[in-house]
This record gives C-alpha cells, sequence and structure tokens, in this order.
C-alpha cells in the first residue's frame, strides 16, 4: 500500500505541469519583443532605421561628386569604388551593403507588424502607441521597398511596369523565405497601398522626431508620384505634407561659422535617414552653378584645397541627410504645378523657396512662365544636392529626350560614361540570393 | 540521556574489550555490516592461537571454541575490511562484531562507483568509469583539484592552448570534444549535484574519491548536461561505528624563481637596437615622431633622433647605445619582479560515528604564493557533514561547506612589460625605480609638473603593491537529505542542496598609480580644472548565482525470480539557477573615510590630453547581467543480474528547461541508455590458465548539451539610443522554433581482464560518439535582413551539424613485486581520440580564417582541431622574400595568400594530441615510497613563433630569430627567415607566420610529477600513544619536458607562456589520532 502511495506521489510530482514555471525568460538582457513597449523599441532603433540606412549608390554613382585617381585608387569601400565608375558587379561578389540595409529595414518592420498583430491593447493610450507601432512599421517597409526599387528595378514606366520586373517583397520575418521577384507594379503598388494605410495609424507629426508620421507618408507618397510622372497625386500629398507644416529655415539667419551650420533634426526634417559614404568632393561644374548671393554656397561647402565638401547635411555632420524635408515638398509641389500648366502657382511655390535660401537684395533668380520648370529642375539640383535624390532625377528626367545626360568619369587616361536609360542604371541582385535562390532572374548590367 | 546514549553509541564502534576473567570455551558472536545492520551471513571467523574456524549462520551468529588465551579473533567477510580483534578477556557472552564496507586504497577491493545518483559495486555496472582513489591525489601537488587529475585517468586531457600569462585557462576534455558552440566543460558533480563554483575553492584534501562518467551507460543519467562526460566529487565523511579519528596536515610549498634562460625566442638587447636602428633608417617613426598624440618612442629611437638633429656627438651616442645594449630586462625582471615563493597549507579533520550518527569536520587553509612579488592565491575551507539515524527507518543528513579562495594580483609580471624593449632597465644603480616606456613621449610627459599636472612617468617597481586588486571567490553549499526506508530493499530519498556562489573582482587603483595619474593628468582640462578628481579610482564587479536543487528519488534493490538481483532507482528533481551581477566605478575614491567623487559627468566629450576628445571611461559601471537558468527532470534507473555472468542496465532521463520555448513538447527531450556486461571468463571456473578474469561491456545510448546563447524566440537587447534617448531594442537572434538539445550517441565495447595470476589487471574501452543536432552556423540570405553578429554573410544557429569522435582507452595496472617488504607497481594509460566533422554547411571560404583561429573552425569532413598552414617555398634568392606556392607556381605576391583556396592549404592534423596517457610507477621499501609520473601527448602540432617585421612597431619586441634572417643572396640555402623588409608590409609577415616552415610537431614526454613518502607510524606511536598513522611526504612538479619532437626543444604546452611554469615542491606532514 506504502508502495503505491510513494508512486502517487511521484506520478503527482512528475505529472503536474510546469511549463508556467518553464517560461521564464533565461536572459533578463534578452527581450523576446512582444508588448507595444518592445515593439517601439525595435522600431525606435535608428541605428538600423534612421542612420547609415540609404544607400551610398545613390550619390557616389552621380554627377554630384568628384574624386581625384589617387582617391579613388585609395578607397577601400569596393561599393564607392565600382559605384563611382559604374563598374558591372559593384560589389564583386562580397556582401551588398546597401541590400542588407534595405532589408534589414524590412525585417525589423515586419517582426513589429507581426507582433503588433498579436496585441491585444489594454488602454487607450496603448491602441493608440500599438497604432504608431503599425504605421511605423508599414511606413519603414515602404522606405525600404521603394527605394530598392530605385537601385535594383528599372525606372517606373506605367506602360510597362507590370511586365518588368521589381523587388523581392518580404512581407514576413521569417528568415528561410524563398526569395521571388515582384513585378515594377507590384512593387509599387504594395508601397502605395501600404501608405495608404499607414495613414490612418500615424500621427500628423511624430511623436519622437525620429519616428514616421502622416507628414512623413505624405512626402513619401509625392516622391513616389513624382518618380512615376503621377503629378496630380504628387501635387496632392505635396500639398497635404504642407498643410501639416510648411516652414521653412531661413537661410540668412543660420550660423555660418559653425562647421556643420544646419542643426540636427531641424525643423525642416520631416523623416530622417542618412547615408553611408566616404567624403567627396563636389563636381566642380554643379559649384559653379551657385552664385555668390545664394546662402547655400557658403553654408553647403568649405574649402578644402582647390576643391570643396559638403558640410550642408541636415544631419549635422559629415554624414548625408538623405530623408525627407520640407523643402523637397516645396520642389515637388512647384514641379507638379508647373508641368500641369498652373505656372503662377509655380512660381509663387518656388518664390518661397527660394526667398528663403537667396540673399535676395543682393540678387535673385528671375522667374517666368518660359523658365519656371527649369529654374525649379536648377533649384532642385542646387537644393536637393547630396540627398540621395540626384540617382532618382537622372533615372527619371533620362526619359524625357531634351533632358538627358550622359555622365562621365576620367580617371589617369581612363574614360568612363554613364548614358541616359542604360542598364546601368540598375544594379544587380547579390550574388547570394542568386545562389540561393536559382531562378531569382538577375538584372542585365 | 539521549545524549548519554550517543556517546555510549559512538564508543560502542570499536568493539571494546572490558576487562574481566579470562574465559575458555565457546566464545558467540553476531557479525553485522556497519553500513546496513543486515547480519552477515557466510562471514569466515577464525581463532589464531587456537586455530579453530567458525562460518556465521543466516542470522550473521557463530560459536567458535576458544582454547588459547590470549588469542586475537580474524573476521572477513568479502567486501568488508577484514577485522582482528586482540581477545584480552570476554565481558559479554556474546561479541558483536561491525564489517566496515571495502571502499578504498585497499589493493584488489572493487570499488564502489558513485555516479551522483547511485553507488554500486564496480561489477555490478556495465558502463565505462575511471576511479581515482584519494591515495593518488596527493601524489599530485597541484593546487587546483581537478589539475590533478591529469595523468590518472585515461581519455582525459587538458587542451591549453588559450591558456596566456595570465591566465592559466584549460579545457579539460573527456573522450574528445562534443560540441561546436554550447558549453565544452564537463560537468562536475560534488557530493551529488552539480558544483557551480570555481574548482580552485575544492580543497583537495577533503576529496575520498574521484570517479569520471564516459560513456552513455554512465553518464546518460545526467541527462542534458553528460555529453562532455561527467566528473563526480565525493568529499569524506565519517563511517558509521568508527572512532572519533582527528586527521591534521602541515604542508610546505616551494616555487622556485622561473628561470627566463628558458623563454624561447627573446630577442637581446642589441638586437633589439639593430632592429630599431633599421626600421629608424626606412623613416618608419616619423609619423609618430610629428603625430599630435605623442606616441612613446624607446630610448633608442630617441637616441638616433637626437643624434639625426644634431644634439648628440657620435661618440657619446656609441657610448650610449652600448650602454643601453648591455642592458636585459629579464634579468632585470628576475631581480626586481619575481621571487622563490613560499607557500604553507594547513588541514585538521575530525572524523567517526556511532550506530546512529555520523560526523566528519573539516578546515582547510591554504596559502600559495605567486613567483611574482605581491602576487598570492589563499583559500580557506571549511566543512562539516553528519547523518543521524533517527530512527530505524529514518535517516537525515545535513551538511555545510564554505569555502573562500582569494587572489591578490598586486604585482607586476613580465606579460605587462609587452611593449618595453629588452633593453629597459627597471632599477638604478641605487635600486631606485626608473620610469620605462608607457603611453606618451619622454619630451611630453617630462614636462606635466610644470603644467601642473600629476607625474607622468611610469615607474613599474613603484607600483608593486601599490595598487589592491583582489579576486574574491565565495562558495557556500547547505545540504540536507532525508532517507526513508520501509523496508531494507527500498528507499525513498528527500533531498535539496542550495548553493550560492558569490564572485568579486575589486581593483582600487591607488592615487599614485600610474593608472590613476594617467587619467586625471589626461581629463585635465587647458584651464587646469581637472575633470577627473585625483584620488584613487575603484572598480568593482560582482556576480552571485544561488542555486537550489530538490531531488525526490526512489531506490529499489533486491533479489527477485530465484536470486537475481535487481538495482532500480526513478526519481525527479527541479533546479533553478539565479545569477545577477553588477559593476561600477568611482573616481576620487578615499578607502579611509569612503568617499568619491560625486559629479563625474559620463555623458559629454572632453577635449584630452595630448589630443583629441573622449568622454570619460566608464570602467565596471552599468555593467548588469541577470539569468534565471531552470530545469525540471525525471529519470529512472535499472540494473539487472540475468544469470550470475550477465548483467544488464538501462537508464532513461528527460529534461525540461526555461530555454526552450515556442513548443512546449520539444522540451521534453528523452536520453537514455542500455547496457550489457558478460563475465566471459571467471577467475574460478576456466579452462585458460593464464586469463583469470574477462569480463566484456557493451553499452549504448544518449547524452545531451545545451546552449544558453540560443534561444527559440526571437530575441532583442536593450540599449540606449544615442539619438533619441530612448531604449532601443536591438534583434540577436532571429528565433528557432526547432531548438533543441544536442545529442551525443555513445557506443562503448570495453574489456576487463585479469592474467597471470592477477598480476596484470587492466581495461580497453572502444569508442564511437555521434553528436547530432550539433548546433552550427547556417548562413541566412542578405535578403532575410537578419545582421546580428559576426558577418557578412550572417549566420544564425540551428541544431544542424554532425559530428564523431572515435577513440581507444586503454589501461594496464601491473604488480611487478610484491613482498611483505618491496613492492613495484606499475600503470600505464594510454588514450587515441580523434574528432570529425561530419556534417557542416560552413559559412568561412577565407583562408585567414582557418589560418589564424586560435580554437578551429568546423569544416566538414575535418577535425574541429585541425591546423593549417601556408604552403612553404622558401625564400627568394634576390631580396630574402618569403614564398609560397598558389596553384602549383611559386609567387611571394603576399596579398594572393588571402585567395589561397582552402584545399590548396596544407592540413597538418590536429593542434590538440591524438594520442596520448602516463606512465605511473610506485615501488614501496618499509616504510618508504616513491611514486613518479611520466604523461606523454603525441600525433599533434603546434605553430612555433617566429619574426613578425610588422608587429614590432606595436610591441618593441622582436624576436630572436632576427638574427637567422637572410641578409645575402645564399642565405636562403640556410635559414628560412625573412629578410629585413625594404618597406612594412603585414601580408609578407602573415605569410611566414603561417606557413608550414613554423609548423612543429608538439609530441613530448613530460615527468609529470615525483613523490616520496615515508611512514613512520610504527616508530612514533610507540613514542606517542595515540598516534594510528604518521608519514612524511615531498611532492615535486612542472620538471618540463624531457623530450620534445619539435628542433627548437620548444616546450610545446607551455611555449605561448613568456614565463615557463617553475617548478614546485612540496613537503607535507600527515598525523592521525
Amino acid at each position: 500500500m506504502k508502495k503505491y502511495q510513494i508512486l502517487l506521489l511521484f506520478s503527482l510530482l512528475t505529472a503536474t505541469s510546469c511549463d508556467s514555471w518553464l517560461d521564464i525568460k533565461a536572459d533578463k538582457k534578452q527581450v523576446v519583443p512582444q508588448t507595444t513597449d518592445e515593439l517601439q523599441a525595435l522600431l525606435d532603433n535608428t541605428n538600423f532605421l534612421n542612420t547609415n540606412t540609404m544607400s551610398g549608390l545613390l550619390e557616389v554613382s552621380t554627377d554630384n561628386l568628384y574624386l581625384t585617381e589617387p582617391e579613388w585608387l585609395s578607397r577601400g569601400n569596393i561599393e564607392t569604388r565600382n559605384g563611382y565608375v559604374w563598374a558591372e558587379n559593384i560589389n564583386e561578389g562580397n556582401a551588398d551593403f546597401s541590400w542588407i540595409a534595405y532589408y534589414r529595414m524590412v525585417y525589423y518592420a515586419n517582426v513589429a507588424l507581426e507582433g503588433a498583430k498579436k496585441i491585444k491593447p489594454d488602454s487607450e493610450a496603448e491602441a493608440i502607441a500599438l497604432q504608431n507601432v503599425m504605421g511605423s512599421a508599414l511606413f519603414f517597409r515602404s522606405w525600404a521597398f521603394y527605394h530598392l526599387a530605385q537601385l535594383y528595378a528599372i525606372q517606373y514606366k506605367e506602360a510597362t511596369a507590370s511586365s518588368v520586373q521589381g523587388i523581392p517583397l518580404r512581407l514576413t520575418s521569417d528568415i528561410h523565405q524563398k526569395t521571388k521577384r515582384s513585378s515594377l507594379a507590384a512593387t509599387y503598388g504594395q508601397v502605395i497601398d501600404d501608405l495608404l494605410i499607414a495613414i490612418d495609424h500615424l500621427p500628423e507629426l511624430p511623436i519622437v522626431e525620429t519616428r514616421p508620421s502622416k507628414l512623413a507618408v505624405f512626402g513619401l507618397l509625392s516622391r513616389i508620384f513624382l518618380q512615376m510622372g503621377d503629378f496630380n497625386q504628387a501635387l496632392r500629398y505635396a500639398e497635404s505634407g504642407l498643410a501639416i507644416k510648411g516652414d521653412l529655415i531661413n537661410y540668412g539667419e543660420i550660423d555660418s561659422t559653425l562647421r556643420y551650420p544646419f542643426p540636427l533634426l531641424n525643423k525642416e526634417v520631416v523623416f530622417y535617414q542618412t547615408m553611408t559614404t566616404g567624403s567627396f568632393y563636389i563636381d566642380a561644374q554643379l559649384y559653379s552653378l551657385y552664385e555668390d548671393y545664394d546662402y547655400r554656397k557658403s553654408l553647403f561647402f568649405n574649402p578644402e584645397g582647390t576643391f570643396f565638401k559638403f558640410r550642408g547635411s541636415y544631419s549635422n555632420s559629415r554624414t548625408f541627410f538623405a530623408g525627407l524635408a520640407i523643402d523637397e515638398l516645396y520642389l515637388i509641389k512647384s514641379e507638379c504645378l508647373a508641368r500641369l500648366g498652373r505656372l503662377d502657382e509655380a512660381i509663387e511655390s518656388l518664390k518661397y523657396l527660394i526667398d528663403h535660401r537667396y540673399n535676395v537684395d543682393a540678387g535673385h533668380p528671375t522667374l517666368n512662365h518660359s523658365n519656371i520648370l527649369d529654374e525649379i529642375l536648377h533649384q532642385r539640383r542646387l537644393q536637393l544636392v547630396y540627398r540621395g535624390l540626384r540617382w532618382l532625377d537622372l533615372r527619371r528626367l533620362n526619359l524625357e529626350p531634351d533632358r538627358e545626360v550622359t555622365l562621365t568619369r576620367e580617371l589617369g587616361d581612363k574614360i568612363y560614361t554613364l548614358p541616359p536609360n542604360s542598364s546601368k542604371y540598375i544594379f544587380v541582385i547579390p550574388d547570394d540570393v542568386i545562389d540561393n535562390n536559382p531562378n531569382l532572374s538577375q538584372n542585365e548590367r | 540521556m539521549i545524549i548519554i546514549r550517543f556517546i555510549s553509541l559512538i564508543f560502542l564502534g570499536n568493539v571494546l574489550i572490558a576487562n574481566g576473567l579470562p574465559c575458555f570455551g565457546q566464545l558467540k558472536g553476531k557479525v553485522v555490516a556497519s553500513d546496513s545492520d543486515e547480519p552477515l551471513s557466510g562471514a569466515s571467523v577464525y581463532l589464531h592461537l587456537s586455530n579453530a574456524m567458525a562460518i556465521t549462520d543466516a542470522d550473521g551468529h557463530f560459536s567458535i571454541s576458544l582454547s588459547d588465551f590470549p588469542d586475537t579473533l580474524h573476521v572477513s567477510y568479502i567486501g568488508y575490511k577484514e577485522r582482528r580483534i586482540p581477545l584480552g578477556g570476554i565481558a559479554n557472552d556474546t561479541l558483536d562484531i561491525f564489517m566496515h564496507p571495502l571502499e578504498l586504497s585497499i589493493e584488489e577491493v572493487d570499488v564502489n562507483i558513485n555516479t551522483g545518483y547511485y553507488r554500486l559495486p564496480k561489477e555490478r555496472m556495465t558502463g565505462s568509469f575511471d576511479f581515482i582513489e584519494s591515495s593518488k591525489l596527493v601524489q599530485s601537488n597541484q593546487f587546483n583539484l581537478i589539475d590533478r587529475i591529469e595523468g590518472m585517468a585515461p581519455g582525459i586531457q587538458f587542451d591549453r592552448r588559450r591558456g596566456t600569462d595570465d591566465s592559466d585557462y584549460k579545457e579539460i576534455r573527456i573522450r574528445g570534444v562534443s560540441t561546436l558552440y554550447a558549453d565544452r566543460t564537463p560537468l562536475i558533480v560534488l557530493d551529488d549535484f552539480p558544483y557551480e563554483g570555481d574548482l580552485n575553492n575544492i580543497n583537495p584534501d577533503d576529496i575520498e574519491h574521484i570517479t569520471i562518467l564516459k560513456d552513455a551507460a554512465a553518464a546518460s543519467i545526467w541527462g542534458a548536461r553528460a555529453a562532455n562526460g561527467v566528473i563526480v566529487l565525493t568529499t569524506r565523511k565519517g563511517s558509521r561505528h568508527q572512532r572519533a579519528r582527528i586527521s591534521t596536515n602541515v604542508g610546505l610549498h616551494v616555487k622556485d624563481k622561473p628561470d627566463f634562460h628558458t623563454t624561447y625566442g627573446v630577442l637581446d638587447a642589441a638586437g633589439t637596437i639593430e632592429w630599431e636602428r633599421l626600421l629608424f633608417e626606412q623613416g618608419r617613426y616619423d609619423q609618430m615622431e610629428n603625430s599630435s598624440q605623442y606616441p612613446p618612442l624607446t630610448e633608442a629611437v630617441e637616441l638616433f633622433i637626437r643624434q639625426r638633429d644634431g644634439l648628440l656627438t657620435s661618440g657619446s651616442f656609441q657610448e650610449e647605445i652600448e650602454e643601453l645594449s648591455k642592458n636585459n630586462l629579464s634579468r632585470e625582471a628576475a631581480d626586481h619582479l619575481y621571487r622563490t615563493a613560499y607557500g604553507q597549507q594547513y588541514n585538521i579533520a575530525l572524523r567517526g560515528g556511532s550506530e546512529a550518527v555520523t560526523y566528519s569536520l573539516s578546515a582547510g587553509f591554504d596559502q600559495n604564493p605567486s613567483n611574482v612579488m605581491a602576487n598570492d592565491h589563499g583559500r580557506l575551507t571549511l566543512n562539516a557533514n553528519n547523518t543521524f539515524r533517527i530512527q530505524k527507518k529514518l535517516t537525515l543528513g545535513t551538511s555545510v561547506r564554505y569555502a573562500n579562495s582569494t587572489a591578490r594580483n598586486n604585482g607586476i609580471g613580465l606579460a605587462s612589460f609587452l611593449n618595453s624593449p629588452a633593453y629597459t632597465r627597471l632599477a638604478d644603480e641605487d635600486g631606485e625605480a626608473l620610469p620605462v616606456l608607457s603611453d606618451y613621449r619622454v619630451n611630453y610627459i617630462a614636462g606635466a609638473e610644470r603644467e601642473g599636472l600629476l607625474n607622468w612617468q611610469y615607474r613599474p617597481l613603484d607600483e608593486v603593491g601599490l595598487s589592491n586588486f583582489m579576486n574574491r571567490n565565495q562558495d557556500l553549499i547547505l545540504g540536507s537529505y532525508i532517507q526513508y526506508s520501509p523496508v531494507s530493499y527500498l528507499n525513498l530519498n528527500l533531498n535539496y542542496q542550495y548553493q550560492q556562489v558569490a564572485i568579486s573582482q575589486r581593483k582600487q587603483y591607488h592615487e599614485n598609480s600610474y593608472f590613476t595619474r594617467n587619467l586625471v593628468n589626461r581629463y585635465t582640462q587647458t584651464d587646469g580644472n581637472r575633470v577627473i578628481n585625483e584620488g584613487a579610482i575603484l572598480d568593482d564587479l560582482s556576480e552571485t548565482m544561488s542555486t537550489h536543487n530538490l531531488r525526490l528519488q526512489l531506490n529499489y534493490s533486491n533479489k527477485i525470480l530465484n536470486d537475481r538481483r535487481l538495482d532500480f532507482l526513478v526519481g525527479a528533481e527541479v533546479k533553478e539557477r539565479i545569477s545577477e551581477g553588477s559593476g561600477f566605478r568611482l573616481y576620487g575614491y578615499n578607502d579611509r573615510i569612503l568617499t568619491a567623487q560625486s559629479d563625474v559627468d559620463f555623458a559629454s566629450r572632453f577635449p584630452v590630453r595630448p589630443a583629441s576628445s573622449l568622454r570619460i571611461p566608464l570602467g565596471y559601471n552599468n555593467r548588469l547581467s541577470g539569468t534565471i537558468d531552470r530545469y525540471f527532470s525525471v529519470y529512472a534507473n535499472v540494473g539487472f543480474s540475468l544469470t550470475d555472468d550477465l548483467q544488464l542496465s538501462g537508464s532513461l532521463r528527460r529534461d525540461a528547461s526555461n530555454l526552450f520555448g515556442v513548443r512546449e513538447n520539444q522540451r521534453w527531450t528523452p536520453l537514455w541508455s542500455a547496457g550489457v556486461a558478460w563475465q566471459a571468463l571467471d577467475g574460478a571456473q576456466n579452462g585458460f590458465s593464464w586469463v583469470n578474469d574477462l569480463r566484456i561491456r557493451l553499452t549504448y545510448g544518449f547524452n545531451g548539451n545545451i546552449d544558453k546563447g540560443t534561444s527559440a524566440f526571437v530575441t532583442a537587447s536593450y540599449l540606449t539610443d544615442a539619438i533619441t534617448g530612448l531604449p532601443r531594442a536591438q534583434i540577436q537572434n532571429p528565433g528557432n522554433p526547432e531548438l533543441t538539445w544536442e545529442k551525443s550517441r555513445v557506443v562503448n565495447l570495453g574489456f576487463d581482464f585479469a592474467i597471470l595470476q592477477r598480476r596484470l589487471t587492466g581495461t580497453v574501452d572502444l569508442y564511437t560518439k555521434r553528436i547530432t543536432d550539433l548546433l552550427g552556423n547556417v548562413p541566412v540570405e542578405s535578403t532575410s535582413g537578419f545582421t546580428a553578429g559576426l558577418g557578412p554573410p550572417y549566420s544564425y544557429r540551428t541544431n544542424y551539424a554532425a559530428m564523431r569522435n572515435d577513440g581507444v582507452d586503454f589501461s594496464i595496472n601491473s604488480r611487478n613485486i610484491i613482498s611483505k617488504s618491496f613492492s613495484w607497481e606499475t600503470s600505464f594509460l594510454f588514450s587515441f581520440v580523434h574528432n570529425k566533422l561530419v556534417d557542416y554547411q560552413q559559412s568561412s571560404t577565407n583562408p585567414l580564417d582557418f589560418l589564424t583561429s586560435a580554437s578551429g573552425i568546423p569544416r566538414e569532413g575535418y577535425s574541429l582541431d585541425a591546423i593549417y598552414s601556408i604552403p612553404w617555398a622558401g625564400l627568394s634568392a634576390d631580396a630574402g622574400d618569403p614564398q609560397f606556392y598558389l596553384d602549383g607556381e611559386v609567387t611571394n605576391d603576399f596579398t594572393k595568400f588571402r585567395d589561397i583556396p582552402l584545399d590548396q592549404l596544407i592540413v597538418h592534423g590536429s593542434s590538440v594530441p591524438i594520442i596520448f596517457g602516463s606512465l605511473n610507477n610506485g615501488i614501496r621499501w618499509h616504510d618508504f615510497s616513491f611514486h613518479a609520473t611520466l604523461t606523454f601527448k603525441g600525433n599533434y602540432y603546434f605553430r612555433r613563433e617566429s619574426i613578425s617585421y610588422n608587429k614590432f612597431l606595436s610591441d618593441n619586441k622582436g624576436h630572436a630569430d632576427f638574427h637567422q634572417r637572410w641578409r645575402a643572396a645564399g642565405d636562403e640555402l640556410t635559414t628560412d627567415v625573412p629578410s629585413f623588409p625594404a618597406q612594412n608590409n603585414s601580408n609578407r609577415d602573415l605569410v611566414y607566420s603561417h606557413s608550414n616552415i613554423l609548423k612543429e610537431r608538439a609530441d613530448h614526454i613530460r615527468l609529470q610529477q615525483v613523490s616520496f613518502g615515508f611512514d613512520f607510524s610504527e616508530g612514533l606511536s610507540s613514542i606517542v600513544p595515540g598516534i594510528e598513522k604518521a608519514a612524511l611526504s615531498f611532492n615535486v612538479s612542472n620538471f618540463g619536458v624531457l623530450w620534445a619532437q619539435n628542433v627548437k626543444n620548444v616546450d610545446p604546452e607551455w611555449y605561448n607562456l613568456s614565463v615557463q611554469p617553475s617548478k614546485n615542491y612540496t613537503l607535507r606532514l600527515n598525523l592521525m589520532f
């Protein structure tokens, strides 16, 4: 009898589920991101979601910058060295940091989105915080997808968008999923649809300056529609954004003696992103376009020997700011108005920008109906230099025969060229992705 | 009343004969086992002078006729110590004779194996065990208990590749290596529960015996922690019916001053100066000379500069250089920083037991100074262990163990002078401390005091003993158990243990120490404002671990079905281990009034001297950690004698842990084993005259292992964001729902034999371990976006890889000569073990990873310990450049060596011994004894250090091979040391240092230890009554290598240390009364 009692005791001890006892977290420093706060902390990782996220190729491969031959040779970064001369395989089989950084943004967004869907908020405040997590995640993912498409897919043309290759759209956090490319139409469709959903989740202005907001969504949508050539939509979202915040810094009030004159997260910043690049000289011809009565000439550039280097980043450092800012929205608005034939409004919109950039008493560009579009694009070049936008502009403006440009580089006795609409405007998919997915179609470059 | 009974019980153990009249006739008595109180049936009883004999009956009773008086009664029973009872007079009609089980150190006695869950005689076990008794442990004088088992048991090796001057790190391998990324250390069990503290905290004198569990049948009862093998330590305890004994020993250690002449590769002063001259002529110091950071320049270089600038006549320049060349840093260090170290050790123990109580109290103190002045290591241990038999069926046990070891590291060893050239002087003629090379140039720090800064010189001799660095390691173990035995063959045990380990690392940098002065000066602002106050700096890091273990176990042991023996146990246990750590740094600390600087601004950047701007170093601030491990396990073990010759065994264990999530059922991984042992030949009944015994064992089963760093969930760690100041989470682990234990499948075939009248006894074990579900790295596609850890390519850890270890353990003991006054015994241990990765998706194709890795990079089809090198093609005739083969062509295009395909690298073999073992000889002549242990390691390789021209600028050390370098065409025929390069090229150095020309066989034979003993118990007991044992012993260890296969005669075990371990002598006196 006693024996059975002991056995009973044992079976009780072993059968009693101790699963909840074993559910405790083993390392306090290791968090399993589950709660709204934890998911928000993932999206507050500015290291991966805001800084050094934008691809250096967006500037390295453009006519904004200049390297001497010895400097070019001494560059350890193969992306810079090869991107500068539009080499066929930029990374020579090594890791593609542009790809990795954008897809890391996608991964963080996906982990946050999946987590957010499982949460039932306990309070009104948590519900709002959860909305912010979902909206932010959708925004970050769209930001990454859109810029990936500017590097790894052909420039958008409505007629062919559904028949050409877009980029792989990763919509879950499963690291094992197979990689497939979507059509370019599907890529843009996904991005635009997600952003339209994000509008309803996000506050007009960000609670924390590095987070996305409704304003950022409008800014990105107007950037995307401008790239697609849909000027009505681009105008609509630029105006929606400017309705939330339309203040510009008066460059005349900026202290030019500071090493980096523009404060971090200043009032023009809509969405904060920076770019990984080394330091470069500005293209001499581009520098010559800045008039002496243009505040930007001295605020943006520092002499270094016989050359000039950029110091006008909104990141308050050598690192290029490559996010969204109010000035870009004015330029989009002006360009769309001009292209839609609303020329007076376009002049008025651009003039507002010029008033904040020039020492107007000393001189300023004259605007009229015949030069307005050219002047807008000229101001776009001057204002948005080193913002990661030149590559996008080259791609879209090359579709207009009278605005085509051929870029050239001279290094020693070698001359490299990038003709308009060249296949070199599309970078190759990283080798490890092709190796893992033999059926994935590689870009011809 | 109870106390009186207790005391009387204590003394009852020694069956005593009270005074009384001689009594001839029938002597009656009862023979009882002291451990179980069971009567012993079949014991033989013999009267020496009366020449009478009897056998005890079923109840243990005997009756024997006493015809001569006084006489001695001999009682013997298999498995128990023989007793001799002098019969001076008989008080009682019946004698109660308690027989003590034979456990230890008695020749030809089968030992009781302790697995931590159960104890069984060896002949009922099917698994593979090693057993080391305390008499063997005292042959070694190592401070650390585990160090003493080297050479004592087959299959165990110590891998010291990653040891440094500052840490004698070693990896203990039992039968090879069983994991890539999970824990590699064997499980150490101390008195039935895993020991979580520092092994240095175990006093070897407290240990009764060590059992090493090697195969699945032996170890799988430990389930998920058994894959690396299990070392079970059993402490000494009191026995029942044993009189109180006090045992003491006193020891003195002497550690020789290290011999710096034996350090390999030290470049002399003249060579160092010549090297610096060559570099100087190349302008290699120009940049440093003009840097705003004022990097330090050596004395010779400063002289070159002064001569170049015309500040020194060539005569006095020559004179100064000659003066420098006479110096010798090693000699200076030996004179001023090292010493012959004298240590001492004391142990005292009281042990005994009665019918109802056993007790053991012991205290030990060991003071072990280092050869480096002002460094020492002390250990205090206290133990109390008691059992009480409350009723016949109920036993209670309690134990308390406390250990405290303290290491003071206030001295300065040669390793801290890594950047000082060989001609550095530490003291002038008067013995005054001299400044040596520090962080800045002499001319920069010379003006410090004029500028209101503190003296900025680094004078090592003034630093010895100035600061107070102390590592303290405390253990407290409290244990108790209740055992209930309703019937003799059944008992139920409830066993609880609490362990607390407290580790603290405290560094108090004295206010006058260079460390403090340097920081204060660096952060002194141009206006003289001190951002860091004067005063000491205190760093403190502490960690506490507390572990609760609770075990409930039912044991059954009986004869069933016609005398077939069944041993059966089933149990469950829970374990929780909580560890918490924190640290801090205080500036401006005053240890007399306990105040510190309160306004330290860790956030801002300050301009620092000489240039640049920095934040104030955090030290140990914000070093926080917290972990909780929980385990829940159920287990069972069964042993069954099918016939007299056939023994079966089996075990089953399931472990669950909080490390696994997602799928609850995967927490439960059953690990099991089965075994059979067959007594093929038994001494009594076989036809082979020369084979006395042959036993064959075969076992099969699984052990587990775990990596705490891998999680089933997506995990992230928190940091504070630099831009927003908010917490930011960073994903560390992509989540792995399939996470499970690593499983090691072990097949073991063993033979135990005794031949030639049992003069030779031995064991051979052949085994193969196949480890599956091994955690390995799998590269992730860059589209995944997962980027934690090293990369790109980034990878994550999952259970997929597989490896195997195959090996043989062989041991043989020979009793060469056995006589009353002289005996000579020899034992020989030999092991072979080899590992190989069977399945691995390697993530690296970079040859440099394989060439430089210190502990091995997994590669499918190769050993984890494989050592790689670049195929060497000699020196070039024109410039003495190193050359190597690439695609079959000789080349000296150094950058290309990074492109050598992996399959063109030479794989020499293993960097860990594949064969190893020992030869032990023991000789006894009357009361003198002598033991010597030779160990050997073979079939492995090491990379010999040689010249690296590029490294000189960072360490100013160079290498003695400099003198053998190529200087002129033709030298390539006689030397392999590359010429001094025309310009700096780190790849050129890497090619040479990783070429096969520097790979050497590491095979060697070492005299591990020698011990002498003198037992003068008899002599002393006649003078001092009550003395039971008196013995003196003298041990010597660290003799160095006797033979090494490499041409340079380098000790392959310690070649990477700047100071070789020196000889260590211990004299011990042991008294027991």
